[in-house]
């Protein structure tokens, strides 16, 4: 259900990701399945830098990391671009997402979702992790805000939740980070997961001729 | 007082080198600061310069940091608004950030930083 709402942010690797899912397992045959896995694995191929679920430790982005260093094939200030904005958008996973799970150091780490893909020009980003209903309210405040204001204006937003984080006080610094360093549009849609939970995909973008 | 120097992993994303210098009064921290812990990592370094401050030696810091994660912002701006407060004082205090020719985020982080902390930092490109 999550992945269909993707489609709405334009990702369509997803649709036929999950149309085919749904025709394997309705299928014993195991041509089909072969069938499968070469068209899923040609569109990973062609469309997708990086699909991961799981949590975000260091391990696991050390890995991430390097995969982004070799994949991307772009001069270094695009590929520190893209470094911070993978970073900003898994720390946010991290510490956000509801959904907890115990890390090799007896700690927890929030899990969810992150999908890198071309698109065109650009590179979009695509995050889902779940969330309590009762913080959707003001983070929907908040993107909506950080869409409505222009670089200069977001920078000095950034300031003054900057000093709220030094008080230890709720801020969105993050969100702003993610859109500065992106310079487009954040996007977000929310759905139903049951348990007082919602499952927020998250997607933004960044220019490959930047 | 003894040096303070923290190596980072070769190729780490992670965890910035430090090499802060009590004979030259010379501090570098260099490299990518995503760091979960930050309070942990930025105690060390913040406590060794109110040390060195007491001193009233000439200070220069360079800061070659690329990437600072929400986390670590705020400890930076500690550090920062202590090197404005030693020069406020009248002692030899100099603040420099290198930056990759190019990198325009980092450039405006920067001089947010200068905005929130009134110190100068002098912008070098590379």
């Amino acid at each position: 259900m999550f992945y269909g709402q993707l489609i709405n942010l334009g990702i369509d690797f997803c649709d036929t990701f999950f149309k085919r899912i749904k025709m394997s397992d309705n299928s014993v045959n195991i041509e089909s399945k072969a069938e499968f896995l070469e068209d899923f694995y040609e569109m990973l191929s062609k469309e997708v830098i990086i699909a991961y679920r799981g949590t975000f430790e260091k391990s696991v982005l050390g890995v991430l990391a390097q995969n982004i260093e070799t994949t991307i094939d772009s001069d270094t200030v695009l590929k520190r671009k893209f470094f911070k904005l993978f970073l900003e958008l898994a720390q946010n996973i991290s510490d956000h997402s509801v959904e907890l799970v115990k890390t090799a150091s007896d700690g927890s780490s929030g899990s969810g979702l992150l999908i890198i893909k071309h698109k065109g020009e650009n590179y979009v980003f695509i995050t889902g992790n779940l969330i309590e209903n009762k913080d959707l309210e003001s983070i929907n405040k908040s993107i909506e805000h950080i869409n409505s204001l222009n670089r200069d204006q977001l920078r000095e937003f950034k300031r003054k939740q900057i000093e709220l984080s030094e008080k230890g006080e709720k801020n969105c610094f993050g969100l702003i980070q993610i859109a500065l360093i992106s310079g487009h549009h954040l996007e977000i849609k929310a759905i139903e997961a049951g348990n007082n939970q919602k499952f927020l995909i998250f997607s933004t973008e960044i220019s490959k001729d930047k | 007082m003894d040096n303070l120097e923290i190596q980072a992993k070769s190729g780490s994303h992670f965890k910035p080198s430090v090499k802060l210098d009590a004979d030259t009064g010379v501090c570098e921290i260099e490299g990518e600061s995503y760091l979960e812990e930050s309070s942990q990592f930025y105690q060390p370094i913040y406590d060794w310069l109110v040390e060195y401050t007491k001193t009233k030696k000439p200070l220069l810091f360079n800061f070659r940091l690329s990437y600072v994660n929400t986390s670590s912002s705020k400890h930076i701006l500690y550090i920062l608004r202590l090197l404005r407060e030693y020069g406020e004082q009248g002692n030899d205090m100099q603040t420099n950030w290198y930056i990759e020719s190019g990198d325009m985020d980092t450039e405006e982080d920067v001089e947010d930083y200068m905005i929130i902390t009134g110190l100068d930092i002098k912008i070098i490109k590379i």
